[in-house]
């Protein structure tokens, strides 16, 4: 990375607008002064030191003490979202909850019912062959009976298994969702 | 030096480099360091609080097919320097009536 880019990463945190206009003047600076990135260093100190110094007169400007990690609110701010999510636990996390217990019984009940009709399938199969011999059209009934079940399970079993790792899928997209809401706050 | 420059002192030197011609920031920079020890990154946040109050404008010029950005004094600008200079005048007097000159 040279220095701009560095400097854009350091200055995470501030408002698009305001690291838009900060980056837009330092490149113009490097530029007039004819500053490579040592210089540049030397000139404006490391694109580190130059973010902090930046932010630091954003932030002390605009009335708020310097947030840490690049945020853009106050601690105080910070503890009043987070008591905020603790107060409305109560009614967050049985919603959620309910949902992904739901969705989890679901899978578990059609995987339950999956796992029965297959073994009624090998049961059917079997006590058809065997009935065969004895009364013929039975036993083929019974013998087509089970294959259609273990047919049927081929078919559903890919299906219940795309939708187990959708929905975890889905919790792990909603974790990390949440966890950069976090950090945005 | 020692002494911290106020920061109504360094707008109103940002200001008086700005009272003949519109100038870009390295310019701005430069300009000041012939004469007061200040660092290269002073300039920006002073500029930005300057173009906030309405005491400089913008504007975006073409140079060597690249942009920069020209900083001019408003009529507002050049009554905040003429008011910023009297404060200094009366304060550097008071102190000089104390330290001696």
């Amino acid at each position: 990375m040279n220095y701009l880019e560095k400097l854009a990463a350091a200055l995470k945190g501030l408002p698009t607008k305001e690291k838009d206009d900060i980056l837009e003047y330092y490149r113009e600076y490097l530029e007039d002064g004819g500053l490579s990135d040592a210089e540049a260093v030397e000139s404006l100190g490391t694109p580190e030191e130059l973010a902090t110094k930046i932010k630091t007169d954003y932030y002390t400007e605009n009335g708020e003490q310097v947030p840490p990690y690049g945020s853009q609110h106050t601690t105080a701010y910070r503890v009043l979202i987070l008591a905020l999510i603790i107060i409305t636990l109560p009614l967050t996390l049985p919603f959620f909850g309910g949902i992904f217990f739901s969705l989890f019984m679901l899978i578990f009940f059609f995987s339950i019912l999956m796992l029965l009709a297959t073994a009624a399938g090998v049961a059917f199969f079997i006590y058809g062959l065997f009935t065969l011999f004895h009364t013929f059209w039975s036993g083929l009934f019974f013998t087509g009976l089970g294959i259609i079940f273990i047919g049927l399970m081929f078919l559903v079993i890919p299906g219940i298994i795309f939708v187990t790792k959708k929905v975890i899928q889905g919790i792990v997209a909603l974790s990390r969702w949440l966890v950069q809401l976090w950090e945005r706050i | 030096m020692k002494i911290k420059i106020p920061n109504l002192v360094l707008e109103a030197v940002v200001l008086q480099t700005l009272s003949e011609e519109e100038l870009y920031g390295y310019v701005i920079t430069k300009k000041i360091q012939e004469v007061i020890p200040i660092s290269d990154s002073t300039t920006y946040p002073i500029l930005r609080r300057l173009e906030q109050k309405g005491f400089v404008t913008t504007r975006s010029a073409i140079f060597d097919e690249r942009t920069r950005k020209y900083y001019q004094l408003t009529k507002e600008g050049e009554a905040q320097l003429a008011d910023a200079k009297k404060e200094w005048q009366t304060f550097v007097e008071q102190v000089n009536g104390i330290l001696g000159e």
